[in-house]
């Protein structure tokens, strides 16, 4: 497009010089996109061969390349940040919360978009407030909550906290995809003697599928990469998702002051999600791209 | 069962269990954070109602100042930043230069590693001996350059900035690049027909048309300023010093290390209340500039 508006526009220079302007300014495009590519890329590739380093080599040069393979340095990652259980705990922790939230919400999204009932208005908007509530609000008074019931340091209480984050955003996303299935199709179903959960479970959830699975992505990118909840709702290290067990690895290094660890820490975790990403590239940028609600 | 039974019943079942899990653990503790604000409590002992003296005590504390005085900056210095960074890449990428692909993706990655690895690999740039920053500095000579990064009052907010652009700016340039692309051809050739130049055509069309993307956008990032917590915490926990501090440190620090339950509480509806507020700024300032062509 912009290249047409270029060539189209009447001259008044001489051609040469138009297209050496062009030029330049191409050269100039270029040279800012790989200054930022340079500026995304390097810190990962550093971080990575980094990782690889001795403590004392870490210290000697930033950028010296490794004089042999710590590999020890991930083991010893791996045992003191307990990240293979930091990494079951996330999965753990993000799917069983999904997977229930997207239940509760779609159950609830169905209601309130199908039938037409007293109060079924102010529902609505009582679960979208939930989507404007910071999370902070709620973390101090969550802590006593889970403490009096009983459930501190343990993974349902987490679990439910999370899952219960998760409802009213996809309530939200769910009741504009459910509003959008044609009416006709849900009572011709019903006259053909369906049950109305039939009609919820055969026909308006899988026409609602990519409604539920942009909520689904979102709401586990969320849990994937939480914090503060897990930082005050977890003490256990066995019980840490991989987040707090990474920001737990780095804490334990002011005493340590064994930096290579920490490295080798950030790499595993990193590295998996880099190779997914080139394989999946497309179809992740999409996602992500869908819904750009939750925060 | 008559028909109608059967709705009522399929209606309580199936809001019942999304609304209690939701009132139990979101509104609930949403609701106790404001009456615990009025409290001064250890978490223990009985509490001692205050009034609002939990939040006269906060706008005299200088290290809250300071907190709020970070969140300000991170919602204009970084979003402003952001936004012109993404609209400038988003800009240049979506005529389908050679590599546009190559460049979406790259400028996309950081925004899916979670906020701590993003902390943990910035750390190890800025750090003042091991760190890659200082390295590039001496390595090119500029050894005078080479400072601790994080350990300095006056740089550490700048830094922290830094690295919320270098995660979401390439975000946000896709999500742009995605708008742009609805945007009719037919536009640019009737500006194109009316001599219009390539200022005119980005400045009248272009942002005009993505404008609700841009809204979205500002309202993200001004919330995402306002409960900064991760990236905070594990980059300074809030230091040197409370240079860094941010409200949700300060709220932390306050109630699970210090044991003030009542303070920590009124920082946190300090929060809220500026999260509600610019939600609706945005929503309703900005909702009245969308154009429709």
């Amino acid at each position: 497009m912009r290249a047409m508006t270029e060539a189209k526009r009447p001259t008044t220079q001489s051609y040469d010089l138009q297209k050496a302007k062009r030029w330049a300014g191409n050269i100039l495009v270029y040279l800012l996109l790989v200054c930022w590519t340079i500026l995304v890329i390097f810190p990962l590739v550093w971080l990575v061969y980094s990782s690889f380093k001795s403590n004392k080599e870490l210290y000697a040069s930033v950028w010296g390349l490794p004089s042999r393979l710590a590999w020890d340095n991930f083991a010893r990652a791996w045992e003191k940040g307990q990240l293979g259980w930091g990494l079951l705990n996330s999965l753990f922790y993000s799917v069983v919360s999904v997977a229930i939230a997207d239940l509760f919400a779609a159950m609830a999204a169905y209601v309130l978009s199908r039938l037409n009932f007293r109060g079924g208005r102010a529902i609505f908007y009582y679960f979208m407030a939930g989507v404007f509530i910071p999370t902070s609000l709620t973390i101090i008074p969550t802590y006593f909550l889970l403490r009096d019931m009983g459930l501190m340091d343990s993974r349902l209480g987490l679990t439910l906290v999370y899952t219960a984050w998760n409802v009213p955003f996809g309530v939200f996303v769910l009741y504009g995809f459910f509003k959008t299935v044609p009416s006709e199709i849900l009572d011709a179903a019903l006259i053909d003697g369906a049950s109305e959960f039939g009609v919820f479970w055969r026909i308006v959830l899988p026409l609602g599928q990519s409604g539920l699975v942009a909520v689904s992505i979102l709401n586990f990118l969320w849990v994937w990469n939480e914090l503060l909840y897990a930082l005050v709702l977890v003490r256990r290290a066995a019980l840490r998702p991989l987040p707090l067990a990474l920001a737990a690895l780095k804490a334990s290094t002011y005493l340590s002051g064994d930096w290579a660890v920490v490295f080798a820490g950030a790499t595993i975790t990193a590295v998996p999600l880099i190779i997914i990403y080139i394989l999946l590239q497309r179809q992740i940028v999409e996602g992500a791209t869908m819904g750009a609600i939750k925060g | 069962m008559t028909r109608r039974q059967e709705r009522a019943m399929l209606t309580v079942l199936f809001l019942l269990p999304g609304l209690l899990v939701y009132t139990i653990f979101v509104v609930w503790p949403g609701l106790q954070a404001f009456w615990l604000s009025l409290y001064n409590w250890d978490g223990m002992s009985p509490a001692t109602y205050v009034g609002l003296g939990n939040f006269l005590k906060l706008a005299k504390d200088t290290l809250a100042q300071k907190a709020i005085l970070n969140n300000a900056f991170f919602l204009i210095v970084p979003t402003l930043i952001t936004l012109v960074l993404a609209l400038l890449f988003a800009e240049l990428i979506r005529g389908g230069i050679k590599g546009s692909s190559f460049f979406q993706v790259v400028f996309f990655f950081p925004n899916l590693l979670s906020m701590v690895i993003v902390g943990i690999i910035w750390l190890f740039v800025f750090s003042p001996n091991l760190g890659l920053l200082n390295g590039v500095l001496r390595g090119v000579g500029l050894d005078g350059l080479a400072k601790p990064w994080l350990g300095v009052p006056g740089l550490v907010v700048p830094a922290i900035s830094f690295v919320m652009v270098w995660m979401a700016a390439g975000y946000y340039m896709v999500l742009l690049i995605a708008a742009m692309k609805n945007i009719p051809v037919e536009l640019y050739e009737a500006a194109m027909l009316d001599g219009a130049n390539w200022f005119q055509d980005f400045w009248f069309i272009t942002i005009p048309m993505v404008w609700d993307v841009l809204r979205v956008t500002i309202t993200l990032l001004f919330l995402g300023a306002i409960q900064q917590f991760a990236l905070v915490w594990v980059m300074t926990e809030g230091g040197p010093n409370g240079a860094s501090e941010v409200l949700a440190t300060f709220m932390y620090k306050n109630a699970f290390r210090y044991f003030n339950i009542g303070y920590g509480s009124a920082a946190a509806v300090v929060m809220f209340i500026l999260v509600f507020f610019f939600s609706l700024i945005s929503f309703r300032w900005m909702s009245r500039r969308s154009i429709e062509y």
